[in-house]
């Protein structure tokens, strides 16, 4: 009798200290993918505020035009929604629009007009922050990250994860060097 | 942020809310005192004997304290909008523009969900200054004019930031509702005074010739008088300890948040250079506590901005 009560108090207190442990994994987890929609968010912003940008700098420099509608023709072939990217992919576009923007900013140089315009100043401003946001957003995403990632590695909590199959989430880095100096929009 | 500062701040957050708290007692405290010392110098009379001064006391004190406690309560359910009222009058709401995706990127860079996005106000005045409110709902920063002319984009963002700091932090809350209490002690401890002043009690004290006039109870008026004048500053003491406590640790949420300290630091420089007439600066005069500097000299409500500075070199700060 006082084995089997023993028993079902070890047993409490086991089922207790899992129910703990694997909830503050779904919360960590939770907080990650909440932090990796703000990314994603974020990104399908910059992408649609890019062919804007575009066209306003189309209206001044009618002679560079190649280097624009390359930056135009690269977009043909990708789709209009980019929120469902994996990190990968979000990681590739994201560079690839640090290209189009350096691209875009070397024309913009030779046109001061352009560069007092009411319109391009409120884009740059959108721009800016948007990728600010980004960037801020992949702070946080990293962070949660790190923070997740740790609660899956570590003891004990790594055996619920294990037993749950919960999988170590991947960091949103920044590879490139000219992508790392956080892409300043200096018109 | 790394987990282990995040400790660290969760250390001295739990020293800082420990503090409010006693403030809080401390204003409670004093808003009693401030509601005894009124009714003695309004209705006691010179000649009491010194057992009338006793009975009166004794009597009066558990009252006062329930009309401390009652005007606490009653405070507490408005403080943030007497606070905007009072500090930023004609403060005007914005949903886009630098300063509104300034906030909107800091809200991200300190993970706060979007649904919980501070308001933003824009305070059209010369004073470079800025603060933050929040109540259990919700939370707004502030921002002057005088500041958006006098900064570049990157040191507005590291205000801002500063600004979400206290947002985030949860000393917020509380420390709002502690300067709308002392600014009505001062208010009320001043309508008490100038109400003695005026010859409220005159009655009291024309009878005085003909009897004695008792010393002791000349002695409990005159202090009671002297606390009217000096509760406003008991009052704050504490939060000044406080509050000084609770900018440094803005400042470094600041940089947590930007990852930013040179911003941050000449933000504080140019600020610090700008020369508004007193007058003009509301924030400062009725929210010193709250503002982002508070370059007033006596009362010591932030840590002097050399300081503040030297941390953020500290920090990594170039500038």
């Amino acid at each position: 009798m006082e084995f089997i009560i023993g028993l079902l108090v070890v047993l409490v207190l086991v089922g207790i200290f899992v129910a703990v442990l694997y909830n503050s994994l779904v919360k960590l987890r939770n907080r990650v993918q909440e932090s990796w929609a703000q990314i994603s968010v974020q990104l399908q912003r910059r992408y649609d505020l890019i062919p804007n940008l575009v066209e306003t700098v189309k209206g001044y420099a009618k002679h560079e035009s190649e280097t624009l509608t390359q930056v135009t023709s690269q977009r043909a072939g990708l789709p209009k929604d980019v929120t469902n990217l994996s990190v990968e992919e979000a990681q590739k576009l994201s560079q690839q629009m640090d290209r189009e923007m350096l691209a875009i900013n070397a024309v913009v140089e030779n046109y001061p007009d352009l560069k007092a315009s009411q319109n391009f100043l409120k884009l740059q401003e959108e721009l800016t922050t948007t990728e600010n946001k980004v960037s801020f957003a992949r702070q946080a995403y990293n962070d949660s990250v790190l923070d997740f990632n740790n609660k899956v590695e570590t003891f004990p909590s790594n055996l619920i994860a294990g037993m749950f199959s919960f999988k170590t989430a991947e960091y949103f880095d920044v590879e490139t060097p000219e992508a790392k100096q956080a892409p300043k929009v200096s018109f | 942020m790394a987990s282990t500062q995040r400790e660290h701040f969760r250390d001295r957050l739990k020293k800082l809310r420990f503090g409010i708290f006693l403030s809080w007692v401390l204003n409670t405290l004093v808003l009693t005192f401030v509601v005894e010392a009124g009714l003695i110098i309004s209705m006691l009379s010179a000649e009491a004997s010194n057992s009338d001064i006793a009975g009166f006391i004794l009597t009066t004190l558990p009252v006062s304290f329930l009309v401390a406690l009652f005007v606490v309560w009653i405070y507490s359910l408005f403080a943030d909008r007497a606070v905007i009222a009072n500090a930023a009058p004609g403060a005007k709401e914005v949903t886009d523009g630098q300063v509104y995706n300034l906030v909107e990127e800091m809200a991200i860079a300190a993970g706060i969900s979007h649904r919980n996005m501070p308001k933003v106000y824009v305070l059209d005045s010369p004073e470079a200054n800025a603060f933050a409110i929040s109540n259990k709902k919700e939370s707004a920063v502030i921002v002057t004019t005088g500041i958006m002319n006098v900064l570049n984009r990157e040191e507005l963002q590291a205000v801002i930031a500063h600004e979400i700091g206290h947002i985030t932090s949860g000393d917020s809350q509380a420390m709002v509702k502690l300067v709308g209490m002392s600014s009505m002690i001062s208010l009320i401890a001043g309508i008490a005074t100038r109400m003695f002043l005026w010859g409220g009690s005159g009655s009291n004290r024309n009878r005085s010739s003909n009897n004695g006039v008792n010393p002791v109870a000349v002695i409990v008026i005159v202090l009671s008088l002297a606390f009217l004048v000096f509760a406003p500053l008991i009052s704050n003491l504490l939060q000044f300890a406080m509050s000084r406590q609770r900018e440094s640790q803005a400042d470094a949420l600041s940089v947590a948040y930007t990852r930013n300290p040179t911003a941050l630091s000449t933000a504080l420089q140019k600020i610090s250079q700008t020369s508004v007439p007193r007058s003009e600066r509301t924030i400062e005069s009725h929210a010193g506590q709250l503002a982002f500097v508070n370059l007033h000299k006596l009362t010591r409500t932030h840590p002097p901005i050399e300081q503040r500075v030297n941390d953020l070199r500290k920090m990594g700060a170039s500038a």
